[in-house]
């Protein structure tokens, strides 16, 4: 499934244009703690969290993070946005909480 | 803590300035200043607030008003949970006599919704002293929340608990001028003074604490 798949299907917002939208996912990972997240997130792992710091882009940049989920509708800065797409990470966010996001994309990733 | 307390510990210690700097709250300073001022203690108004970032931030000021300012903000900015006494423990603001003034009832542990940038901001354009917490703790610390240490934010310094290890911490520090300080963050009687920094000061106030601070790390550069 594809980053943009996955935005369609559980009607994420995507807030960083096309960015991403064709790359494949493969499974996610939660976690606010970058430490956390540098040691253990997987390949091709969208990150769902509620840290809105531009230093959470160096990380996903670093584990080559496809995308970035935000729940609860939580407000972003300009900033955070722009330098997102300077570096190639999709910037999607959802209503739900980080907790029902993760059981989304679990469901949908294991549907294939 | 009892403001006699706190004062003769700070003065057996042989401290010349202290802050008060209790979690997301700063109204215990009017009463440690005043017992303070009748020994020659120096008290600085302030708070160690906590980011949304979960990030502990130090904020000094030199009058009471621009800390209680900052603290009607950080209040709002709070979530309204109230405090469990049983579990945290009471969270008072106590007069120089020993007398509970006032209990607050928000749970004070909780984070501000303000970014650590704009909670750096907000302190330095009113006249503070802006210094991040315990940086080599692995809990509520800039480095432990977000890997290291951002060139652009404008800290006066980073406190670190134990010095000699400041070293290890560089490659997480993007600004390579800023000084070290350590602080006893004392949290009893007991604590007071068992960390402290050095500091030459024309007189005991947040422009002199500044000018010393980056003066200060203009020499020293990166520790080894």
């Amino acid at each position: 499934m594809t980053v943009g798949e996955l935005a369609g299907v559980l009607g994420l917002e995507v807030l960083t244009g096309d960015t991403n939208l064709d790359r494949e996912v493969r499974s996610g990972y939660t976690s606010d703690l970058l430490s956390d997240v540098i040691a253990n997130i997987g390949d091709d792992a969208v990150w769902i969290t509620i840290q809105r710091h531009v230093n959470i882009l160096g990380v996903a940049k670093l584990k080559d993070v496809p995308a970035i989920i935000i729940p609860r509708k939580l407000q972003l800065e300009e900033g955070f946005i722009t330098k997102a797409r300077q570096e190639d990470i999709a910037i999607l966010r959802g209503s739900a909480s980080a907790f029902e996001l993760s059981g989304l994309i679990y469901n949908e990733l294991k549907r294939g | 803590m009892s403001p006699r307390v706190i004062v003769g510990k700070a003065r057996e210690a042989g401290l010349d300035v202290i802050a008060v700097t209790d979690h997301n709250m700063t109204e215990n300073t009017p009463y440690v200043k005043e017992a303070g001022e009748r020994c020659g203690l120096v008290v600085l108004a302030g708070m160690e607030l906590q980011t949304r970032e979960e990030i502990h931030l130090i904020a000094v000021f030199d009058d009471y008003d621009s800390a209680y300012e900052l603290q009607l903000m950080i209040y709002d900015l709070l979530p309204a949970v109230p405090n469990d006494v049983e579990f945290w423990g009471d969270q008072v603001v106590v007069d120089t006599q020993d007398t509970i003034v006032r209990s607050e009832d928000r749970l004070l542990i909780s984070s501000a919704q303000i970014s650590i940038e704009d909670a750096t901001s907000w302190i330095k354009s009113h006249g503070g002293i802006a210094i991040p917490s315990h940086i080599d703790s692995p809990t509520f610390s800039i480095i432990s929340q977000l890997g290291f240490i951002p060139a652009d934010i404008p800290f006066d310094a980073l406190e670190i608990r134990n010095p000699e290890n400041a070293g290890a911490f560089m490659p997480f520090i993007m600004r390579k001028d800023l000084p070290f300080v350590t602080f006893s963050d004392a949290h009893y009687p007991g604590d007071i003074g068992k960390r402290r920094t050095v500091l030459t000061l024309g007189a005991p106030d947040c422009g002199n604490i500044e000018d010393a601070l980056r003066f200060m790390g203009r020499q020293a550069g990166p520790p080894s």
